[in-house]
């Protein structure tokens, strides 16, 4: 079943773009990943989703409806942290979560408890005097506290500490195992590459691909840096498959790795290695390399 | 408990509905204090009478040595409608515009609500703070007229503060209309607060000129009574356009904020 589904959609505000004629469709029980950097659309399409914004032409269609800024029925069925989280300082965690909660409605209060719990978050206290991870946990207890069948997460992590994320992640994974569907905008590679089964790269607007992780894994690059104990000759390097934009100064050697690093791999251990760093590439890196 | 988006935003209110009670029942306790004394040196403030100021909204001079009379020139000719005015505005753009320009808004109309049903919980609950802080100032005016043993026929008093809050109620409309629009606080207020002082303008200098005189229907001061209706009783005619006004903006700025728009925080 196709959960949310775009035709043509496109935001402009007043001149200036903000998605272009995305077609898009995310099936039941996949967690989809929506990539792109700073201003690519992201949040625009996510507002588009969430009926805050009408879009200038297209349709978008959530869990079969139309969706709209007028029609709200369908929103019982959906989780969604946005961008900018804003919550209400003034009131404690446990009486906001309580507020959305009955304007929401089925929402069991033990679950909402467990979730406190597992983000080690203390609801007791003013939101005023949460740090910005701990708002952030609040907005993903309230996005998650009724379990919607599908959620909509705008860079959900942001702000949340390591311990926090894999909780984030294991959770997700749990809402996966469940059925449910997610679509999680992000700029962050692993994450995506931990939790996400397909992504959608958004690049000025436009939807430019949509890819399995595995596909996107093989084609991500990864930058390397080797220092070894002797001076290594380059041609043994450069010859290598998924190695690119090689430099070799001395015993440094400094490439990009395009792919499945096992013929690099292979080719270091023939030689003493002294320390080895591989970097993720950003995405405005894989963008890059792939997309421009 | 927060049950309702009514509920969270009086509570939200409380604090600011405190103090202006605290403000308002200090200038209904103080002027009516006054009264005697005010009484006794009458005479001395005869020569004012003749400034035509006072004419905008006393038409019979005769009524200032009564407690009406006295109430029409401190409180209700000037003072009470640009309080009430006012109170409207600070509380209706706060509805909408406040809560979007704080990013407040976009969670919660992530939630299964019509946005007319938020935005119409949001009214009441403004509405109910205004009456609430001009119930507590017609308090003021009753308890100290008890206690100081002044007559007066004090449900024409809160006919006199009804007509007032009405007045203020359109442009507390007129504010929520523009922030239904989608523009900011900062606008709606500046908008609202402008075109009150033109119609006001427009009514003082009308009464005065007769050049101008044509035009004060076109202010809505005109059709607020003043001190009037202490004496005459309301005139429910102007005050029914007072809330068919109201209505139809409020009315006007749901049917806007429904399908429009919901910008960012910031």
């Amino acid at each position: 079943m196709v959960v949310i589904k775009t035709e043509a959609l496109t935001k402009y505000y007043g001149r200036v773009r903000g998605v272009e004629d995305l077609n898009l469709e995310v099936e039941e029980g996949e967690i989809f990943g929506y990539l792109g950097p700073n201003g690519a659309g992201k949040t625009t399409t996510i507002r588009l989703l969430i009926g805050n914004i009408n879009p200038t032409r297209g349709k978008a269609y959530l869990l079969g409806h139309r969706v709209s800024t007028h029609s709200f029925a369908w929103k019982k069925d959906i989780g969604y942290i946005p961008g900018e989280l804003s919550l209400y300082g003034n009131l404690t965690g446990e009486e906001f979560l309580r507020y959305f909660a009955y304007l929401r409605g089925g929402v069991d209060w033990s679950y909402v408890k467990s979730l406190a719990q597992h983000f080690d978050l203390d609801l007791s206290k003013p939101i005023n005097t949460y740090s910005h991870g701990n708002r952030q946990k609040l907005g993903i207890i309230q996005a998650l506290m009724h379990k919607p069948k599908l959620l909509i997460l705008d860079e959900p992590t942001l702000g949340l500490d390591p311990l926090m994320q894999q909780e984030f992640y294991k959770i997700m994974e749990e809402v996966k195992g469940e059925g449910r569907t997610v679509f999680i905008s992000s700029h962050i590679l692993p994450e995506v590459e931990k939790i996400c089964d397909r992504v959608g790269i958004i690049k000025e607007g436009h939807l430019i691909v949509v890819e399995h992780v595995q596909s996107l894994k093989a084609k991500a690059m990864r930058r390397a840096e080797v220092v070894f104990a002797e001076e290594v000759n380059r041609e043994e390097f450069a010859s290598l498959p998924g190695v690119n934009d090689l430099q070799v100064e001395g015993k440094t050697l400094r490439c990009l790795l395009k792919g499945e690093p096992n013929a690099f791999i292979r080719a270091l251990a023939r030689h003493n290695v002294i320390s080895l760093r591989v970097q993720d590439a950003s995405l405005e890196e894989i963008f890059l390399a792939f997309y421009s | 408990m927060l049950r309702l988006i009514f509920l969270k935003t009086v509570r939200d209110f409380r604090r600011s509905i405190f103090w202006w009670c605290i403000g308002m029942l200090l200038l209904g306790l103080y002027t009516i204090l006054a009264f005697p004394t005010v009484k006794d040196a009458l005479a001395d403030l005869s020569p004012y009478l003749d400034n035509p100021l006072f004419k905008v909204f006393m038409r019979d001079f005769s009524t200032l040595a009564t407690i009406e009379g006295y109430l029409s020139i401190e409180l209700f000719s000037f003072v009470m409608p640009i309080l009430s005015i006012i109170m409207s505005i600070i509380y209706f753009l706060g509805l909408i515009g406040r809560e979007e320009e704080r990013g407040y808004l976009e969670l919660l109309l992530s939630l299964p609500l019509p946005r007319w049903r938020v935005a119409i919980e949001k009214v009441v609950a403004a509405l109910l703070a205004i009456l609430i802080i001009h119930f507590a100032f017609w308090l003021s005016l009753w308890v100290g007229g008890l206690a100081m043993k002044i007559k007066a026929d004090y449900l024409r008093v809160g006919l006199a503060v009804l007509d007032s809050l009405l007045l203020g109620l359109v442009f507390g409309g007129l504010a929520f209309f523009i922030t239904g629009l989608g523009y900011g606080p900062g606008v709606a207020g500046g908008i609202s607060g402008g075109l009150a002082t033109a119609f006001y303008l427009v009514e003082a200098i009308g009464v005065v000129s007769e050049k101008f005189r044509p035009y004060r229907k076109l202010s809505l001061f005109y059709y607020y009574g003043g001190g009037r209706p202490m004496v005459e009783g309301l005139n429910w005619g102007y005050a029914s356009l007072f809330i068919g006004l109201t209505i139809l903006l409020i009315i006007a700025g749901i049917l806007i904020f429904q399908r429009r728009d919901i910008k960012l925080k910031g």
